[in-house]
């Protein structure tokens, strides 16, 4: 179930206003795993199997880790969790990959392989890490094992961040399984501005710019190089949109049910170096690669090539993670050599405002070249675009309205951001604009939209 | 002071003013209520004559509806065929036709009048009956009382799609015409009279399924979905993929080999009792953004097995598909597009619409040189 379709809206209307009703926190918990599942099964059924054993698995490796003592038989079970977890994980998103990149090296020396058609069960990305972060943290004796198999089972399928994120931690999220308090009044309001701004981002900005970055990323030697330097800012303000919206709506959906989740979004193209946006872009997967793969892998504590060879290979895996291509692969490649040769860039707290837009410029335009290797899934169109911007060819000359305006609203909310205006964002109730942003806001979803289904691009991941 | 107090009469007035602005905006922004009333003429709904129609979704245009609900018409004066040089020709069509998303002086039909006056001293009146989502069986129905009406020298269907013209092998359809162009009720001539367009463009996304056309319908129910699948080729697919229901293979060459039969044979019957004052013009979907920048056309060799027995028939067809093609090369143009669309999709432009009205002019030429 998509969060923008009106069957969402329904859905969340209906366990909203039952849990509502529903007096004791044991009803309640059944009803937000029941809502989950059907949330997931509405997808395809055939998935819950595996949001069932991953369940299982964590939770029984979590119950024994709390009983064993024993140094080697701890470790035996968090090799279960990560073996079960990552072998899912790699059967479901990777195998296809390898099986194909395998077949085109057989290819060259004239040989052939068979492949299989894997489908990708939605969500399996977000919620496996969030499994295997459990198993990690009670391993590390950070974390007090779940005792209930209920809890742990909505932790790992509560529906408002079950198929994108954000990916929450059990340290937060299985404490509030424990207190399920009703959500007060202002938590309502908070949450429904912030679906608000979510279905504002996905709907009236990202929609609409995907409208122009689709046919010209498909096709860049059509398109004259204006139209193609627009439709990779288009593409930037589109994923940008696209997943910060979808998180929006994740974190404000939760907040209706009385759960607070974690932030994933920062404003990221306002930063001043490559290591700052990733401070403040996908923060929850950030933050997991930097504890459970950055660190234990030594993290800056071993000397600067060992630093380098942390960061190198926790960019590419966390570039692997997006999807099993190998646009991604290169793309996180090219953030750790980013991070790498930035690792002395440390933007001064004091510096002047036009140091400080340089360093933003700077910073954004690492990011855009990094969203082009991203978005273009083959190297003759990836050839394409670059040479229509370096040395343009002719081409069709198009700046279509309705994305041009989605870009004016990104850089006007990028603008009120960094401004002292800030809380006119917050969409306060108290606030004298809110009720005009509000209401606009409303006016130009139900006339604006783009027409037609367009899902979340983070889905695919 | 509370973060959270809400004073409902801030709201109230905000929501009011706002929803005011959209609702005078309207024009800016929003497309027309058609409205669609009984022409005794014809035999069917049109949209209402004197009626001036916005359309903004693709293109930025106003249509003023002429006589017989004709987009874009003004009837000629008295006596303008009286000196035995002028020519009457009907052109049929769908949307494309109709060209609510062009202003009027850029319709294909205005574009034909224009190009035989200018380039060819020919006085020309040609008549859209183009409809938003009719195909060839619609134009059959009706032909015989635009037939009466106007005593055209020449009907000319103009395809845009190749399944328009394959409609007419679905022999055990109702003609889908006259629910199309059902009149207009009360409450529609309301809207149009209060122009609550944005407010019926709200309820238009409500209840109805963009991505379907249909009446929108909610589904709760579980997954794996399955996207429903075409038994014949819908625009823009082509015939390469045809499938029945179930997804099971269909023997391509049989099924269309039939379809093409049925089609001929309805052509052949339409163009004898037009005694022979009927042509094609073929206005395929090229090129169109594919892997590159597509000259040929999904449906040609369709389009080819059509062509051949209606030449052996009698009945000219033409296909400006080469033209289309040559106006990317030339001048980096698509026939297809908007600056607010999909470029090379969607409705024919300026240039797409010079193109078809081109052909058009030069089939009435031939049909007066033989």
């Amino acid at each position: 179930m998509n969060f923008t379709q009106i069957e969402y809206v329904i859905f969340l209307a209906v366990v909203t206003l039952v849990a509502a009703r529903l007096s004791r926190p044991t009803p309640r918990k059944w009803l937000l795993l029941a809502a989950s599942y059907y949330f997931y099964c509405y997808w395809d059924v055939r998935f819950a199997g595996l949001l069932v054993f991953s369940t299982l698995l964590d939770y029984t490796v979590g119950r024994s880790l709390a009983s064993a003592t024993a140094v080697r038989s701890r470790r035996t079970w968090l090799g279960i969790s990560l073996v079960g977890n990552l072998g899912l994980l790699g059967f479901f998103k990777y195998f296809g990959f390898f099986v194909d990149s395998a077949r085109a090296v057989l290819g060259e020396f004239g040989l052939d392989g068979s492949t299989l058609n894997i489908i990708l069960p939605i969500g399996i990305s977000f919620y496996t890490f969030q499994t295997l972060s459990y198993s990690i943290d009670v391993y590390r004796g950070r974390l007090v094992p779940c005792r209930r198999l209920l809890d742990f089972a909505i932790y790992v399928a509560f529906f408002p961040q079950l198929v994108a994120g954000p990916i929450v931690r059990a340290a937060e999220f299985l404490p509030q399984l424990e207190r399920m308090l009703y959500p007060r009044p202002e938590q309502i309001y908070s949450g429904l501005a912030q679906i608000l701004r979510g279905f504002v981002k996905k709907v009236l900005i990202a929609d609409h710019l995907a409208a122009l970055v689709d046919p010209v990323m498909a096709v860049p030697e059509a398109f004259a190089w204006p139209t193609v330097a627009l439709a990779v800012l288009a593409y930037a303000g589109q994923i940008y949109g696209d997943f910060s919206g979808y998180s929006d709506i994740a974190i404000g959906s939760a907040r209706l049910l009385g759960f607070e989740l974690p932030n994933n979004f920062a404003h990221p193209y306002l930063s001043r170096s490559p290591a700052e946006f990733w401070r403040r872009w996908h923060i929850t997967l950030s933050t997991w690669l930097r504890d459970y793969l950055y660190i234990p892998l030594g993290g800056n504590r071993a000397g600067r090539v060992q630093t380098y060879r942390n960061l190198l290979a926790t960019m590419t895996l966390g570039g692997l993670w997006h999807g099993a291509s190998w646009n991604f692969v290169i793309w996180g490649l090219w953030h750790g050599v980013v991070l790498c040769v930035t690792r002395r860039w440390q933007p001064a707290s004091q510096a002047s405002r036009l140091r400080r837009g340089c360093e933003t410029l700077a910073t954004f335009a690492i990011v855009l070249a990094g969203w082009t290797i991203f978005r273009t899934t083959d190297l003759t169109r990836f050839a394409a675009l670059w040479r229509q911007l370096l040395v343009p060819e002719q081409g069709l000359l198009w700046l279509p309205p309705y994305p041009l305006i989605a870009l004016l609203l990104l850089v006007i909310e990028h603008a009120i951001w960094a401004s002292r205006r800030r809380e006119l964002l917050d969409l306060r109730a108290d606030h004298p604009a809110t009720p005009w942003l509000v209401a606009v806001a409303l006016a130009a979803l139900a006339i604006h939209a783009p027409s037609g289904f367009r899902p979340f691009v983070y889905f695919q991941f | 002071m509370n973060p959270n107090r809400i004073s409902p009469r801030r709201w109230a007035i905000a929501f009011l003013t706002t929803w005011t602005l959209v609702w005078l905006s309207g024009p800016l922004h929003v497309d027309s209520i058609l409205v669609r009333v009984f022409d005794p003429d014809l035999g069917v709904n049109t949209l209402r004559p004197g009626d001036v129609v916005r359309w903004r979704s693709e293109g930025w245009a106003e249509t003023r509806i002429g006589p017989h609900g004709l987009p874009g018409w003004q009837p000629r004066g008295p006596g303008w065929r009286s000196n035995g040089i002028g020519r009457r020709v009907v052109i049929w069509g769908d949307s494309q036709v109709e060209g609510v998303c062009v202003p009027d002086p850029i319709k294909i039909h205005s574009q034909a009048i224009r190009i035989a006056a200018d380039h060819h001293s020919l006085t020309l009146d040609c008549l859209p009956m183009g409809r938003s989502g009719a195909d060839a069986r619609d134009w059959q129905d009706l032909t015989a009382a635009a037939d009466a009406l106007w005593q055209p020298d020449l009907h000319i269907w103009v395809i845009t799609d190749l399944s328009d013209l394959t409609a007419l092998s679905a022999i055990e359809q109702p003609a889908p015409y006259r629910r199309w162009t059902a009149g207009s009720p009360a409450w529609v001539k309301l809207a149009a009279a209060i122009r609550a367009e944005a407010a019926f463009a709200v309820a238009k996304r409500l209840f109805y399924d963009p991505d379907t056309g249909g009446r929108r319908r909610l589904d709760f129910s579980l997954g794996p979905r399955t996207s429903s699948v075409a038994v014949l080729t819908t625009a823009g697919e082509g015939f390469a993929d045809v499938a029945d229901a179930d997804g099971a293979a269909i023997d391509r060459d049989d099924r269309f080999g039939s379809i093409v039969a049925q089609v001929v044979a309805e052509l052949r019957s339409v163009a004898g009792e037009l005694d022979g004052r009927l042509a094609l013009v073929y206005a395929p979907s090229v090129p169109y953004l594919g892997a590159g920048v597509e000259y040929v056309d999904r449906d040609a060799d369709a389009f080819e097995r059509l062509r051949r027995p209606l030449a052996e028939a009698g009945i000219a067809v033409v296909d400006v598909g080469d033209d289309f093609n040559a106006l990317w090369d030339q001048e980096t143009t698509f026939p297809r597009g908007f600056h607010n669309g999909m470029p090379a999709a969607g409705h024919l432009n300026e240039a797409g619409n010079r193109l078809v009205a081109r052909s058009i002019v030069s089939l009435v030429r031939e049909r007066l040189e033989r």
